[in-house]
């Protein structure tokens, strides 16, 4: 017997006999069976033991006379099912009077989690948004779009679009099909109001059953003859309003810039959130009447770049895609059968469409990752939030220890001890959740107006539908928060807690809260360095010299004006130092780029190439190394190219001086000598490193007129130059300084700083609060041991700092991980995306590791000071 | 009479009343196991205790802690005076019609 003593009764059997079992009293039926597993050991393989024992335990399990307990159980002790709703008022009844009793920590509560959950609503009604794109398409289940994977054994890559005569053969080959339609994107027509003023529109070429496939409703017109005819147009009600100031708008003629005229069929009603982003849509066929007439390129035929044309298809009811997409892409094989390119369609149905990441899109998406990237801060500024929830719920666990006690002596169970506490949790984030709305509406603004203009049309409006989901999530934040002080809670040993014994089990609940404070403050210190840093390569982009003079350069965009009128307009007046002409303004992405080479040899070199007059070079002070400017173009032929030094280099000539003079092959033929060499400088912005570049003298490339100003009122200056334009020319005159184009290049670097800033602003607030109330109770707790301290005579530093000492060095851990991690993550991801940048320096470091420290100093510094000044006689006299 | 005994009831009554102040589950199968040298499975006892409790006829006790069985407590049945008056029932009962039996009922071996 004592051999087979050790062997071991069945482990999952019994657990499961055991939770069956539940709060009924089987313990005797468990004593039972084991008895019998033991005498069992005697006669039997261990094995034979065991199953007889599974056996046993199932027959039980089956049997009246367990089951018949349980019900009897459940009779005296009244489970959930029947006084629920008594017990869920007690248990709301309660929560809200441990609120109102805790005040102080209660606000802080609030504001934490208001604070916290306003991203992740954010983000929450960026994702309504983003799937209920297209809500309105009645067929949505049945539109594909065929997309194409383009894979040139180099990389692959994702079109939307795929090419045009692909749509006819589907129509031909493929069954199961309702319609196939066509689009091209880019119609974007400049509607010629009069002589001078044209209005651009966005729009799309699109096939007549386009109205058949879509859901857009037309105010005016026919849908299915509106897009028939070639030269027809649909346009948008707000488009209408824009062009006509009224909607009834049918018959009416657009004269059309460089394209003819087209007639007005048909008015489409504003439309709800569409992947579709047009004012106007021109029917299909006039891409075949402008090929003809030699106004477009032709792309109809070609079945070569995938770029240019979509294809949508409805399908029948029943009809799968992949069958659809089986024809396609025998078709497609076919047609590029022993080229080196893969070319496969894809169909993609139209509700993925938003969320997808495709070169080429037709209008706008959203795309997968940023909304990632978006949820992922939304976390990682609800995790503090809840944190806080967290370290104060069980800073205050000695407080709410006995009434637990209290509740498990008269017959609480764990899990009901558990409910109550998250639910507690759970009301305070539904308050809250009224906080996080208000913020929301704010940051709502600011956000509309960092996202790209147009991008998906957002609104963001709080519906019913949103609103549900923002009221799930406030429950889902007050479960994460509340669910481990519940499960604390829920495990008190009620003799403990009534017996007064209060340090019990203290210890693995400070380092829980340690922790916490830690990985709060060190989310906080990288938000704070994130924007040192990004603040820093902002500054040091506006002062980075980029080798042209930018101050007092006045940019005028010509519009069609004759560049030699202007110029001596301009030189007439008093301020303008002097005047030069330009294709494109330097430091910002308009420079184009061509292929050239030397004569004699047959490889070509990459070159980025800016028109501009003799004047240029010196207007902008960019400096000279070798040869000369442009000499004056008195004939308007092109002969010279100035170079800059990494040319010379790319060129393989040893030295600026032996460039001058030596031609090269630009434009399929055109030779030109070099005649000067110009010393680097940033053409493109500092994110691209310089490459190679040359000015070019053509009189018809001038885009802009650069005039350097010397003035004391700039705005007299300003309405001068505007009225001499007046005077030859009909167009609105646009100016712009130099500087200030540049500046807004770096519009990218303000979202950041302000993107970073406010998440840190979060980050922080979170954090200094979780800290408050927990340095709050901290000092609460030790204000008996304080005031006897003071008694037998410490000073108020010394108190102080006795309190201080244990936060201050859990925020230089905090400091500790964070500084090093944020170095990396920015050294190595975000700045090796800018060329010319910023080194991280150790001022950066040490004005956030100061900033955080003064924030925490007086946190900390105004809640002991105030315990180590009370006079001890007052806590002491109760005793 | 107070309802209808049936005949493993009528048995596992009978078997607490031999077993005295021993009567819990292991000990009322095993001695029945022996007695009526058939395999009873516990479920099946355990229900019909249930229901000889259910109509009064048996009561139960926790007993203290054992050494054995993991330390779980035993529960004990006893009959009550209602399972005694089930038990006079069937017996006179049975006898009645033993001696109104018109076969004689004897073996004669």
């Amino acid at each position: 017997m004592s051999v087979k003593k050790n062997i071991n009764l069945p482990g999952w059997p019994k657990r499961f006999f055991e939770w069956y079992c539940g709060s009924a009293v089987a313990e005797d039926l468990a004593g039972d069976m084991e008895e019998l597993f033991f005498q069992n050991l005697q006669k039997m393989s261990p094995f034979k033991a065991r199953l007889k024992y599974s056996l046993q335990a199932l027959t039980l399990i089956f049997s009246y006379g367990l089951n018949n307990r349980k019900r009897k159980y459940k009779l005296q002790h009244g489970s959930s099912s029947y006084h629920s709703f008594a017990m869920y008022r007690s248990y709301s009844k309660i929560a809200f009077r441990s609120l109102a009793k805790q005040k102080t920590f209660s606000i802080i509560n609030i504001i934490c989690l208001s604070v916290g959950m306003s991203i992740g609503l954010l983000a929450l009604a960026v994702y309504v948004d983003v799937t209920t794109v297209d809500d309105f398409q009645a067929n949505a289940v049945r539109i594909y779009r065929i997309t194409t994977e383009v894979d040139d054994a180099n990389e692959k890559i994702m079109y939307a679009s795929s090419s045009a005569p692909l749509a006819d053969r589907l129509r031909q080959d493929a069954s199961g099909i309702e319609e196939v339609v066509q689009i091209a994107k880019d119609f974007n027509p400049e509607i010629i109001q009069s002589p001078n003023t044209a209005i651009p529109l966005q729009g799309y070429y699109a096939e007549q059953n386009f109205f058949s496939v879509f859901s857009f409703e037309l105010i005016e017109g026919n849908p299915q003859q509106a897009l028939a005819k070639p030269f027809s147009v649909v346009i948008t009600e707000s488009a209408a309003k824009k062009l006509f100031r009224d909607i009834s708008v049918i018959g009416k003629v657009l004269e059309v810039k460089d394209k003819g005229y087209f007639e007005v069929t048909g008015v489409i009603k504003d439309h709800p959130r569409s992947h579709f982003y047009f004012e106007i849509i021109a029917s299909y066929n006039t891409i075949a009447a402008l090929e003809q007439q030699q106004k477009i390129q032709p792309t109809l035929q070609d079945w070569g770049p995938v770029t240019d044309h979509y294809i949508y298809v409805m399908l029948n009811n029943d009809k799968a895609p992949e069958d659809v997409e089986k024809v396609a892409k025998r078709i497609m094989s076919d047609q590029f059968k022993g080229e080196k390119l893969m070319v496969t369609p894809i169909m993609q149905g139209l509700r993925d469409i938003p969320m997808s990441e495709l070169s080429n899109e037709i209008g706008l998406s959203w795309g997968y990752m940023s909304l990632l990237i978006f949820f992922f801060l939304a976390i990682l500024v609800l995790l503090p939030a809840c944190f806080n929830y967290t370290h104060i719920a069980i800073a205050h666990a000695l407080k709410r220890a006995k009434e637990i006690g209290l509740r498990k002596v008269s017959g609480g169970e764990s899990r009901h001890i558990f409910f109550q506490m998250v639910m507690e949790t759970i009301i305070l984030s539904v308050i809250s959740l009224v906080g996080a709305v208000a913020i929301f509406m704010v940051i709502r603004a600011a956000f509309l107006d960092m996202v790209v203009q147009g991008s998906l049309s957002f609104d963001l409006e709080i519906t019913p539908f949103t609103f549900t989901i923002f009221l799930l999530f406030a429950i889902f934040t007050g479960f994460l928060a509340g669910a481990f002080p519940a499960a604390y809670f829920s495990k008190l040993n009620p003799i403990e807690t009534l017996r007064n014994t209060s340090q019990s089990g203290k210890l693995s609940k400070i380092s829980i809260r340690k922790g916490l404070i830690v990985a709060q403050f060190t989310l906080s210190m990288v938000f704070i360095l994130g924007v040192a840093i990004v603040a820093k390569q902002y500054r040091y982009a506006i002062n980075y010299d980029l080798g042209f003079q930018k101050e007092n350069i006045l940019d005028i965009p010509l519009k069609g004006v004759d560049e030699k009128i202007l110029r001596t307009e301009l030189e007439k007046m008093t301020d303008v130092t002097s005047v030069s002409m330009s294709s494109s303004i330097p430091g910002n992405w308009t420079a184009s780029s061509i292929m050239v080479r030397p004569p004699e040899k047959v490889d070509s070199l990459e070159v980025y190439q800016m028109f501009v007059d003799h004047n240029y070079i010196q207007n902008l002070e960019i400096e000279l190394v070798a040869g000369s400017n442009f000499p004056l173009n008195s004939n308007g032929k092109e002969e010279y190219i100035v170079v800059n030094e990494t040319f010379v280099k790319k060129a393989g000539l040893s030295n600026p001086f032996d460039a001058l003079g030596k031609s090269f092959i630009v434009d399929e033929g055109k030779e030109l000598s070099v005649i000067g060499v110009v010393k680097d400088f940033n053409f493109m912005p500092l994110r691209e490193a310089i490459n190679s570049f040359f000015f070019r003298n053509d009189p018809s490339m001038f885009n802009f007129a650069n005039v350097k100003l010397k003035s004391q009122d700039m705005q007299l200056t300003l309405s001068n130059i505007e009225r001499s334009w007046n005077k030859i020319s009909d167009q609105k005159f646009e100016s712009r300084f130099l500087d200030d184009e540049l500046d807004a290049s770096l519009v990218s670097f303000k979202s950041m700083v302000k993107i970073f800033g406010f998440l840190g602003a979060i980050a922080i607030t979170i954090s200094c609060l979780g800290l408050l109330a927990v340095v709050i109770s901290a000092a609460e707790g030790r204000l008996r041991e304080m005031s006897l301290r003071k008694i037998f005579g410490a000073s108020v530093t010394n108190l102080a700092f006795s309190l201080s000492k244990g936060f201050l060095k859990l925020i230089v851990i905090a400091v500790m991980i964070a500084t090093p991690f944020t170095y990396i993550l920015f050294d190595q991801f975000f700045l090796r995306m800018i060329f010319y940048r910023a080194s991280i320096g150790f001022t950066e470091i040490a004005i956030s590791v100061l900033l955080l420290f003064t924030l925490v100093l007086v946190i900390i510094g105004s809640q002991t000071l105030k315990v180590a000044k009370i006079n001890p006689v007052d806590t002491l006299k109760y005793e | 009479m107070k309802g209808y005994l049936g005949e493993f009831e009528e048995l596992v009554l009978l078997t607490v009343a031999v077993l005295g102040d021993d009567a819990y589950g292991v000990s009322i199968k095993e001695d029945i196991e022996v007695r009526v040298k058939r395999s009873i499975s516990i479920g099946a006892l355990h229900s019909t205790i249930a229901r000889l409790e259910d109509k009064g006829f048996l009561k139960s006790y926790l007993g203290g802690a054992t050494q054995e069985r993991g330390g779980r407590r035993k529960r004990y049945f006893q009959l009550t005076h209602g399972g005694k008056s089930a038990l006079h029932d069937i017996r006179n009962l049975r006898n009645d019609l033993w001696k109104k039996s018109k076969v004689n009922l004897a073996l004669n071996l």
